[in-house]
């Protein structure tokens, strides 16, 4: 069972989530939070494996209940539940660490499907979302190319690279001829040597690296 | 023509009747009319005049019939009438139509040719030449200054008319003893004097033109007419006055002034006057004078005209900026409403899908997908809306609303008191009930209301706050009483409630802020559910 927390102050919202989520099946809502100073406290209490976050609270705010959450226990996944996907805080949340979004008038399915991955420590973004999100990144940071990040090994280097487009870690296995937990050693490791916490911040690097090219195809730079 | 009506044509009239006066002064009786008679003939011959502006042709055609009957008769009022003939056709030429004006040249051709032949003179070619322009001129010139004055900047004629009548009551005082004494017919002085001192009217239009027919004048009076030759002076220099006042160019000043010398000293230099450098210098500062009044006039109202055009300026600006406020004022309204509705329609979509999601396949599920589907659609454009709503926003970003405009009057009481006030939140369960577009309204008015209160009153004062349905809209009232400590206050940039003002403006309601004569402020307003008819924008 997944353990689900839902934060947001709509209770339309909450009834929502908590029946989509009971009718999937493999999740639970465990708590239901009305502002980020509750969704702090019911996350300590109850250890979710998800969280499940709008940002627009009152009190404290999503973003400041994020930091404040990933703070005390880094490893709950996540995931902003928001209306707006160009909110400016949508992107400062995935910056401090949150591990996709989910806009509300995604498909069911689609959400249900999400809180799964998030939970299996999956990429959530989809290429389409993921490559706005990056061009976000990059615009608000408007930092020139950098050189590609100094300690990796080709082999990372070029599965940072398909990150970087957006695919996912079982597209990535398939491409790269190899299997899905080998694509995560190596996604892992490349994280951990350049100190980041989660995919989209991968992805960004890929880019600001030039190791992806502005079309979101990967640079075959003597790799591979 | 804006002249004020009647004190002019009384004036005309009176001026009528002098100068016929003056004209018939020396004249004792002549065959037909005793010298007791010049009253009356003056005041037939001058009081048409003071209908000459609205009538011209009629007081054209009856000038024409008097200069007739009066040179048959042998009156001297038959000079008068010359004169004045020439005067109303300008005004015809000025006021009426061509048609007109053309049966009233044609008249005053007959009635001057009849005039001219008189005295003796053969009706030779040349004769008849003077009749046809005498009459012809002036009633072109008046056409012109008609098709002119709309290029006029300024209007206001009043100034050419003082001038136009102060120059005939020169020429016409100071020379008329002599009109019987020279060489030409009484009329014809006359009518250089009268004409001479009306172009003083028509200076300020065209100072070039004027200032050559004074030149012209004056050299002509020096050569026929000796005795009016100081008169000329005097409008000689009055033209440049008006030259040196309209013409800003300094090298066309110098030009008229050199101009001005050299007539002056046409006119004063005698055959046997000594050249002294003392008069020459005398002479020169004569002719300096008008010139360096008329820049001084000049200066003045073009720096008049530059600071009038400044205001204008200015008051355009700002009531641009007035307009640039409402807008976005009305702006910021739309987005947080907008922003609201989106939040509250994203969660009925979620919550339509989850049931969706839940639900066997059957009628209930095609009612919830058709919501969904509705909703997702209607998000979808409410999100275009807002991108071009915040594209459109100010630089500096207002705090994002809550989906419930009451948390956001809770939070800011909250965060209010977290900062030092002593909130005292007093806020109405049936206000959920007023329209968005009043409680949002009344929530950004509550933030920045408290914001005011710990700016300006400081940590320790005693806020209370109320929020209560009013009608169908909704009454906010935020009342501080005095700030614990004279601290000091910070400087009130007053665009916090300036922005406040417009909006409770562009939703037709009012918002009051002042002291409330106990040390205290006391911040009120009043949100009518919808716009008063005709209000909207």
């Amino acid at each position: 069972m997944i353990r689900v927390l839902v934060a947001d102050d709509q209770a339309l919202v909450r009834a929502g989530v908590r029946m989509l989520l009971q009718a999937a099946g493999d999740m639970e809502v465990v708590g239901e939070a009305q502002d980020g100073a509750e969704a702090v406290r019911l996350a300590e209490r109850h250890l979710p494996d998800v969280i499940l976050m709008d940002l627009r609270m009152p009190r404290v705010d999503g973003l400041e209940a994020i930091k404040r959450v990933l703070a005390a226990r880094p490893g709950i996944r996540i995931v902003v539940l928001t209306t707006f996907a160009e909110d400016a805080n949508v992107y400062a949340a995935l910056r401090a660490g949150a591990v996709g979004f989910l806009v509300k008038d995604d498909d069911p399915e689609r959400m249900v499907d999400a809180v799964r991955r998030a939970a299996a420590g999956e990429q959530l973004l989809a290429p389409s979302v993921l490559r706005r999100v990056v061009e976000r990144f990059l615009a608000a940071e408007e930092q020139a190319a950098t050189p590609p990040p100094a300690g990796l090994t080709d082999r990372e280097l070029e599965v940072l690279a398909l990150v970087g487009t957006g695919l996912s870690n079982a597209e990535i296995a398939e491409q790269l001829h190899v299997g899905v937990t080998t694509v995560k050693t190596h996604i892992a490791a490349a994280m951990d040597k350049l100190g980041l916490r989660n995919r989209i911040q991968a992805a960004v690097v890929a880019h600001r690296t030039g190791l992806v090219d502005a079309s979101f195809r990967p640079m075959r730079r003597g790799l591979g | 023509m804006r002249w004020r009506g009647v004190p002019l044509d009384v004036l005309l009239a009176v001026s009528g009747v002098a100068l016929d006066l003056l004209t018939t002064a020396h004249a004792g009786d002549t065959r037909y009319l005793p010298a007791e008679m010049n009253i009356p003939m003056a005041l037939l011959a001058g009081l048409p005049m003071g209908l000459v502006r609205r009538w011209p042709v009629p007081v054209t055609l009856y000038l024409a019939v008097l200069l007739v009957v009066t040179d048959q008769l042998g009156s001297f009022t038959s000079n008068t009438a010359q004169i004045l003939i020439c005067v109303a056709l300008g005004m015809a030429g000025f006021r009426s139509g061509w048609r007109a004006t053309a049966v009233a040249v044609a008249a005053a051709i007959g009635a001057t040719a009849v005039n001219i032949a008189d005295p003796g003179i053969a009706l030779t070619i040349n004769a008849w030449m003077y009749s046809v322009l005498l009459p012809v001129f002036p009633a072109v010139l008046g056409a012109y200054l008609r098709s002119s004055a709309g290029r006029l900047e300024e209007r206001d004629v009043t100034p050419d008319a003082l001038l136009a009548a102060g120059g005939v009551a020169i020429t016409v005082l100071s020379t008329w003893t002599s009109w019987h004494s020279g060489t030409q017919p009484v009329w014809v002085v006359g009518l250089l004097a009268v004409v001479g001192g009306l172009s003083l009217g028509i200076a300020r239009r065209f100072p070039g033109l004027v200032f050559l027919l004074q030149g012209v004048l004056l050299v002509s009076a020096d050569t026929y007419l000796n005795d009016a030759v100081n008169t000329c002076v005097i409008l000689t220099l009055v033209a440049i006055g008006v030259f040196s006042m309209r013409v800003a160019s300094w090298p066309w000043t110098v030009a008229a002034y050199f101009a001005g010398c050299l007539l002056t000293a046409i006119a004063v230099v005698g055959d046997d006057t000594d050249i002294t450098p003392f008069r020459v210098g005398v002479l020169m500062t004569l002719v300096a004078t008008p010139i360096a009044i008329g820049r001084y006039l000049g200066m003045r109202q073009s720096a008049a005209a530059a600071e009038r055009l400044r205001a204008e300026e200015a008051a355009r600006a700002a009531v641009a900026q007035v307009r640039a406020d409402q807008l976005a004022e009305r702006e910021r309204i739309a987005r947080d409403v907008h922003d609201i509705v989106a939040h509250h329609v994203g969660a009925m979509v979620l919550r339509a899908g989850a049931a969706r999601y839940t639900a066997p396949d059957g009628p209930v599920a095609d009612a919830l997908n058709d919501i969904r589907e509705t909703g997702h659609q209607v998000l979808q454009d409410l999100r275009d809306l807002l991108d071009l709503l915040r594209a459109e926003a100010r630089p500096e970003r207002e705090p994002h609303l809550l989906a419930n405009p009451a948390d956001v009057v809770r939070e800011s009481a909250e965060r209010m008191a977290a900062a030092g006030l002593v909130v005292d939140l007093d806020l109405d369960p049936a206000t959920d009930h007023a329209p968005l577009i009043a409680r949002t309204s009344a929530a950004r008015i509550v933030q920045e209301g408290l914001t005011n209160v710990l700016k300006h009153a400081g940590p320790g004062t005693r806020v209370s706050v109320t929020v209560t349905p009013e009608g169908e809209g909704l009454s906010v009232e935020i009342h501080n009483g005095r700030p614990p400590t004279s601290i000091e206050r910070l400087p009130s940039s007053g665009r916090g409630l300036a922005g406040m003002r417009e909006r409770v403006r562009a939703l037709g309601g009012t918002l009051s802020a002042g002291p409330d004569g106990e040390g205290g402020w006391l911040l009120a307003a009043s949100l009518p559910a919808r716009l008063p008819s005709g209000s909207a924008a």
